[in-house]
């Protein structure tokens, strides 16, 4: 692990025209990326969904309907843009902007390729060292974090400036859903942290680059954390981009359009395509926290990075797969159900888990817990001790959840005793 | 854990093949194919003849009474003695249907009294101006043989034209279940004669022909 | 046993209606006093205003008159006292079941071909009253079906049910009984007599009343469906007798009139003319653009309204005196008031003049204190006629007047210049020759004690021949019972003055006898009413009296009528010649006259709706629009005020009457003062006394209509009447109208326009004989003109008078009129001088 600030200094002790030229070229080609990826996963939603649903999809705009995507960009290119007359004009425009800003900036802070398997990822470009990714600031996690709580500022501006009550229903929902989430994003993501000692993505995947358990799965942090973070941040992470079935914010049959009812034209295409944008990085961070990133045994023929690329591409397929299947097979949640699911099952569960993890690390340290000699015994009592304040906790708050049940169907009865009859 | 099995579902799907028609209008290759119509489908309406070639319709504007959509406009006319178009005194001058506002209940069939209005099972109606869309006496009418007119809009298939002459009730109107099957008019012109309709709830061979080519169709998907 | 005294009569018939007491009239029919009460029983062969008959029988209800119950028509039997019925009964039922089923035992399955489907009492008393599914197996008898039996109507002998309706109509209220049922059994036919068709000028009223699809008018045959009309109650402009109709449109096109049954006016009768010619309105030929007249080609070109009708107001710029107008009595009542106002208010001419020397002096006729048509057919009263046969002139009144004195009693004094088709029923009829009413007026007049100081001498003999008719009409006009006097003009080559002399003789005779003007155009009586009368303002006010708030100016001299008006413009003293609605080439008795006129006339404005050869040489033409395509007011003979209403919408720029002076106000520099048709209702009501009560919304609400209160304040001298002429060896001449003619309304009414019949002289078959005319035409020479015209042979035309249609296709009998007080004709056989 290098000094960050060491790094810093001395990478960057003396800024010249190749090195700008090389970061607007990175963020240029970084942008060009995600506009195109993001219109394949449009292409690729609408295809997949089909196909769950026996139908054949858009096959007319372009070979395979590749580029209906493209069409319907363009048709909302030429609708007609109306600004409600009780909106807040600077607000109205500004929103999906908003939106969309920081969902290509989260995209800056994650690594499409290298070659992992043999070094850390670092390839040559135009005589410098560099990562194939836009921004490696040691910061890199907690940028993602910072951009994705930026982007509810879209969505709720959105609704709230419309000037009309469904988008502003739909925005509240909106927000008040995405700040549930965050905190179960959070906490399960803590809990990769713990594992890869670093904030910075490169870091990450370098850690998760090497042989894991038995020698032949690799060492991904899905398997390193348990499952549960892993789960717990898909679910939440779909629920921060609205995606089915999380998807009541937009959803037509309760709130006509949700947050974007009033948009139309290019404004609606953009707030499109920033929900898009941010499942393709959503589904690029999922690869890099839990699935290693590029990372991938190199088999020759084509250079390394090149490799990176090849493995970061199908991860990122198999989970945006994942994204689609959900939506085409889960009926969406109902508010409460949603709410109840983010606050009550996810959290403590995240937080829980977190503990036990940080509890194991304590005690597979040498010096921390003297309980006994070996690393692995220290582990399986921190466990046990786990193990028993949570089913300790866990039987409260079934005795909690219970007794607020009974209570409430106390109060519904006396309401539901009939009047005296004269 | 029982939600898993819906996803088990879903992944299934996508080996199952679709069941979508890739239907282009005609203008596409061996993939533009049409779904099979059922028999009695309410599609575009034709004006009958008779078999010496007499039109059916005697201008009574029975059909533009009944009709719920006022989409039918029909003038009557003394027929000329020397040159009589329907038989008796009186003919449809003036014959006009707007399909812009027709909803296809086919009320007009069951108002004629001659049969001369019935439907077919044509059911393209691409026209893009509002003009086209008012089906004049000249397009509606059928021809000498007894088959509808081809408008240039239209995609015809095989055999899609047949059955456009009148259908019969099962029962008669008085309820008396002994008219049933009762063959009372004209046949199918430029068809021969078609089989008087059974009643409803009985599976006729014609039900089971529309069902065979429906399974074959699946299974042509499923290969090709 | 003592009873207690009623307090009061008993006025009605007490009789129990399905349980209930009630109280019928005293002679009501048990069909109508159910009827009242709410209870319809259904009936084919009835019609409120015929006899019944019975013949349909499916008005049987189950009646107990106190003698056990039975089937009984009830459209023949007045309510008994104590009488019980039930027509709800299961006798009752099963009676109307019988009897349609019968009906329609040998009715023809033509619903969907005929006339009728949609408005067919047949279909619906059958789905009311009969049996679901019919039990006649066998075939129908067959007829060869349609027939023609007029040029208007047809027969479907198929369709018939019997009912004797249209029968019972033809003879007993028309008087044409040219139809009659032939055969008998299953065979029993409604036919016409060989040779003889249906042509009555009534047989459009039995299409309306004939209960199936038998009878069809030619006009609307197959043309829509009661389902696509809209429909709008109106007046028929045709004539003045204002007869209520109910217009009926499809597509926006005028396609039936009915008639409306008013009690006061028609009874829902109309004749032919008033009931077709509507198609003039959608298929004459319209002036559709104001026409202007291009100075160098001399063709009328289309041009905008601002065009015209600154050309029309530079020609109402010169002075007064030199501007007339003739016409308008085709308008409706606002349109009259307009041009009055504009000609007479801004202009300041009182050269104006809506009757085309074919009428009545307007003085005369607005001083005569008039009677409804109910006053003159009340039942016991005398009717006194002057004029024409009103069968001709105007047919609605002869239906009433037929009724009147066939039926109820009223006894008729005939002073008419031919026999009419009432001379049969008049109590005393007189063979009055041209030039001769004056004479038998103050003959009747000093018989019956009129205080006349001045004898008339009785040169020809004509009175003192009938002295016994003059004893019988004196005893009549004693004054026990009311009199009216309908009086027209009978004879246009007689000078009306004959006939004014004979009304101011009868009106100082005896102050309370009612008269009723028998003019003939449509709205000749708005016309004289809205002060389009030399020497009147509106409300029949002499000019130098009239006191009109809101005019700004009256004219300060008299004008001229219309004929020397035509007199003055042939002369070149007229600059700008306005023709209102009128064919003076058609209409006007000198048409030479007329086209001299119109050639020296500087400008001349034609304001008409339909294309005609008066129009051809205007100047300037104003497209007006026309029956049924305007709301407005039309005034009959009676004064009654009855509503037009607007079904269609006029062609392109065609305006209605009353917006033309208006524009032509503000072209000239003046507003009328309104701007829409309930302004000037309004201002009609501020200005004229007799218009003060009028609630113009509701005006149509009933189908009687107000009438206009109109109390003369004045009184015309009426002098010794002029003397008959001697009698001469030649015939003198009768110049009568037919309801047939030439006329416009006809003419562009493409139904209409064949059925005048060629123009033909009548003679009495004994002049004939004793002349020894032989073939069908003679030679008449007048002056020193010679004609050869068809002769026909008619026991209607008085001893030496010679009667001639005039406006007929053919021979044009204009020629023979030479505007002297009476014309004589020389008749020689043909071929001889």
């Amino acid at each position: 692990m290098q000094d960050p600030k060491q790094d810093f200094l001395e990478s960057n002790s003396s800024l010249d025209l190749g090195d700008v030229l090389l970061a607007s070229g990175k963020g240029v080609v970084a942008f060009v990326v995600l506009l195109v990826s993001v219109m394949l996963m449009v292409w690729f939603e609408r295809k997949v969904v089909s196909r769950l649903q026996n139908r054949i999809g858009p096959n007319i705009a372009g070979p395979f309907g590749l580029l209906q995507t493209l069409a319907d960009g363009t048709k909302l290119f030429f609708k007609e843009d109306i600004i409600p007359t009780r909106s807040d004009r600077f607000v109205f425009q500004l929103a999906p902007y908003l939106s969309l800003v920081p969902a290509f900036l989260t995209f800056a802070v994650v690594p499409i390729a290298g070659d992992f398997s043999s070094g850390d990822g670092r390839v040559e470009m135009f005589g410098r060292q560099t990562f194939i990714q836009v921004a490696d600031v040691p910061i890199g996690i907690l940028f993602f974090l910072g951009m994705s709580s930026l982007g509810i500022y879209g969505i709720m501006l959105a609704g709230w400036s419309s000037g009309s009550k469904y988008p502003l229903l739909g925005s509240v929902r909106a927000s008040a859903q995405a700040i549930s989430y965050e905190a179960a994003l959070g906490l399960s993501l803590a809990a990769v942290l713990l594992v890869s000692e670093s904030l910075r993505t490169t870091d990450i995947v370098a850690r998760q680059a090497g042989e894991g358990f038995f020698g032949i799965v690799p060492n991904w942090n899905v398997l390193v954390t348990g499952v549960i973070p892993f789960v717990v941040f898909l679910i939440a992470g779909t629920a921060e981009l609205n995606r089915p079935p999380f998807d009541l914010v937009e959803a037509e049959q309760e709130l006509v359009g949700g947050f974007h009812t009033e948009y139309s034209s290019i404004r609606f295409a953009l707030f499109f395509l920033a929900e898009f944008m941010n499942t393709v990085t959503m589904g690029a961070i999922i690869v890099t926290l839990f699935f290693g990133g590029p990372s991938g045994p190199n088999f020759g023929i084509l250079p390394g990075w090149l490799w990176g690329f090849v493995w970061f591409f199908s991860k990122l397929i198999v989970l945006l797969f994942t994204f689609v299947w959900f939506r085409g097979t889960l009926p969406r949640l109902r508010y409460d159900q949603l709410m109840n699911l983010g606050w009550k099952i996810l959290i403590p569960v995240s937080l829980a888990w977190l503990l036990i993890l940080g509890g194991i690390r304590v005690a597979q340290q040498p010096d921390a817990i003297n309980l006994t000699s070996s690393a692995q015994a220290n582990t399986y009592i921190v466990l046990g001790i786990a193990g028993v304040i949570f089913c300790f906790c866990t039987l409260l708050l079934l005795a909690a959840v219970s007794t607020a049940r009974r209570e409430r169907l106390k109060t519904e009865g006396l309401v539901a005793v009939p009047m005296e009859v004269e | 854990m029982g939600y898993l099995r819906g996803f088990a579902v879903t992944a299934k799907k996508i080996f199952e093949g679709v069941t979508t028609k890739q239907y282009e209008g005609g203008k596409g290759g061996k993939t533009d194919q049409k779904a099979p119509k059922p028999e009695r489908l309410h599609g575009r309406h034709v004006l009958n003849k008779y078999e010496d070639g007499m039109e059916k319709c005697i201008g009574c504007e029975l059909c533009a009474g009944v009709c719920p959509a006022n989409c039918i406009y029909v003038r009557g006319a003394e027929n000329p003695p020397s040159d009589p178009k329907s038989p008796g005194e009186r003919f449809g001058y003036v014959y006009e249907i707007n399909y812009l506002r027709c909803i296809h209940c086919d009320m007009c069939v069951e108002a004629c009294p001659t049969e001369a209005i019935t439907e077919t099972k044509l059911f393209e109606f691409s026209f893009s101006n509002r003009s086209d869309a008012i089906y004049t006496k000249d397009e509606l009418l059928v021809d000498d043989d007894g088959r509808p007119q081809q408008l240039p809009w239209e995609d015809w298939r095989d055999g899609e034209d047949q059955h456009t002459s009148g259908w019969m009730r099962a029962t008669a109107p008085s309820g008396k279940a002994s008219a049933q099957g009762t063959v009372a008019w004209s046949g199918e012109l430029g068809y021969g004669v078609r089989a008087p309709e059974a009643a409803q709830n009985v599976r006729t061979p014609i039900d089971a022909a529309i069902e065979a080519v429906a399974v074959d169709t699946a299974k042509a998907e499923e290969k090709g | 046993m003592t009873t207690a005294e009623p307090t009061e009569a008993v006025t009605g018939v007490p009789f129990t209606l399905n349980g209930t007491e009630l109280v019928a009239e005293e002679g009501e029919l048990l069909i109508d006093a159910c009827d009242r009460n709410g209870v319809h029983i259904p009936r084919f062969c009835y019609h409120n205003r015929m006899k019944p008959v019975g013949m349909c029988r499916m008005c049987l209800v189950e009646v107990d008159t106190g003698r056990g119950k039975a089937l009984q028509p009830s459209c023949m039997l007045p309510v008994t006292p104590e009488m019980k019925v039930e027509t709800e009964s299961e006798a009752t039922k099963k009676a109307q079941d019988g009897v349609l089923e019968l009906l329609l035992a040998n009715h023809p399955l033509d619903c969907p071909v005929c006339d009728k489907g949609g408005e067919c009492p047949l279909q619906d008393n059958a789905y009311a009253f009969g049996p679901g599914e019919t039990r006649f197996v066998e075939e129908k008898r067959h007829f060869k079906k349609p027939i023609p039996i007029s040029d208007l109507v047809k027969l479907d002998r198929e369709r018939c049910i019997l009912c004797d309706r249209c029968t019972r109509f033809a003879s007993d209220v028309a008087g044409d009984p040219l139809i009659h049922f032939i055969d008998r059994g299953s065979q029993t036919q409604v036919n016409t007599f060989p040779d003889h068709p249906f042509s009555s000028y009534f047989s459009g009223n039995t299409v309306q009343i004939c209960p199936v699809g038998a009878l069809t008018a030619e006009p609307y045959r197959f043309k829509a469906r009661p389902w696509d009309l809209e429909a709008v109650e109106s007046t028929a402009t045709v004539d003045s007798t204002g007869a209520r109709v109910v217009l009926q449109s499809s597509q926006n096109e005028i396609v039936r009139v009915l008639g409306v049954d008013s009690d006061a006016v028609n009874w829902s009768w109309l004749s032919d003319k008033e009931r077709f010619s509507y198609e003039a309105t959608a298929k004459g030929d319209r002036i559709e653009q104001p026409l202007v007249k291009n100075e160098e080609t001399g063709m009328l070109e289309a041009t905008r309204w601002n065009n015209a009708a600154k050309k029309v107001g530079a020609a109402l710029r010169v002075e007064p005196d030199r501007i007339a107008a003739v016409g308008g009595a085709r308008m409706p009542l606002e349109g009259q008031y307009a041009w009055a106002k504009l000609l007479k208010g801004v202009v300041g001419t009182d050269h104006v003049d809506a009757q085309l020397d074919d009428g009545l002096p307007g003085p005369l006729v607005l001083g005569l204190p008039r009677a409804t048509i109910n006053d003159a057919c009340k039942p016991g009263g005398v009717v006194v006629t002057i004029g024409a046969d009103l069968k001709e002139e105007l047919p609605t009144l002869f239906l009433r007047l037929r009724h009147a004195v066939v039926e109820d009693g009223v006894k008729l004094i005939e002073l008419t210049s031919t026999a009419t088709h009432l001379s049969d029923f008049a109590t005393v009829r007189f063979d009055v020759t041209p030039g001769s009413v004056g004479q038998f007026a103050t003959a009747i007049a000093k018989q019956a004690g009129a205080d006349l100081d001045f004898d008339v001498a009785d040169e020809s003999g004509l009175v003192e021949a009938q002295a016994d008719k003059v004893a019988a009409a004196a005893a009549l006009l004693d004054g026990s019972v009311p009199v009216t006097i309908i009086v027209g003009r009978g004879n246009l080559a007689e000078s009306p003055r004959f006939t004014s002399d004979a009304v101011g003789i009868f009106r100082r005779l005896n102050d309370d006898f009612q008269f009723m003007p028998a003019l003939r155009r449509g709205n000749i009586n708005g016309a004289l009413e809205m002060g389009l009368v030399p020497g009147f303002t509106p409300g029949g006010v002499q000019r130098e009296s009239a006191q009109l708030d809101t005019w700004p100016d009256v004219p300060d001299f008299d004008g001229m009528d219309t004929k020397e008006i035509f007199r003055a413009a042939a002369e070149g003293r007229i600059d700008t010649l306005l023709l209102l609605a009128a064919n003076p080439l058609q209409d006007f008795l000198d048409e030479d006259l007329v086209r001299r006129a119109l050639a020296n006339v500087k400008t001349v404005i034609a304001v008409d709706g339909i294309s005609t050869e008066t129009t051809d040489l205007a100047d300037v033409v104003l497209p007006a629009a026309l029956f049924g395509e305007v709301d407005g007011t039309f005034v009959n003979l009676e004064g009654r005020l009855s509503p037009l209403r607007a079904k269609v919408t006029p062609p392109s720029q065609a305006r209605p009457d009353w917006m033309i002076p208006a524009e032509l106000a503000i072209v000239l520099g003046v507003e009328l003062g309104f701007t829409t048709i309930d302004e000037l209702h309004s201002e009609l009501s501020e200005v004229l006394p007799s218009f003060a009560d009028i609630d113009w919304d509701t005006l149509g609400s009933s189908d009687d209509g107000p009438v206009l209160k109109l109390n003369r304040s004045w009184n015309i001298e009426f002098g010794k009447p002029a003397a008959a002429p001697p009698a001469t060896s030649a015939f003198r001449l009768v110049a009568t109208r037919k309801l047939w003619d030439q006329g416009t309304m006809v003419q562009e009414s493409p139904s209409l326009a064949s059925l005048p019949s060629e123009a033909a002289i009548h003679l009495n078959p004994d002049d004939i004989e004793r002349h020894g005319f032989v073939g069908d035409s003679v030679t008449v020479r007048i002056g020193d003109q010679t004609h050869t015209i068809p002769l026909t042979s008619d026991v209607r035309v008085n001893p030496t008078t010679a009667s001639i249609p005039v406006c007929l296709p053919g021979f044009d009998a204009r020629t023979l009129i030479t505007g002297r007080s009476t014309t004589a004709v020389e008749i020689r056989p043909n071929g001889t001088t």
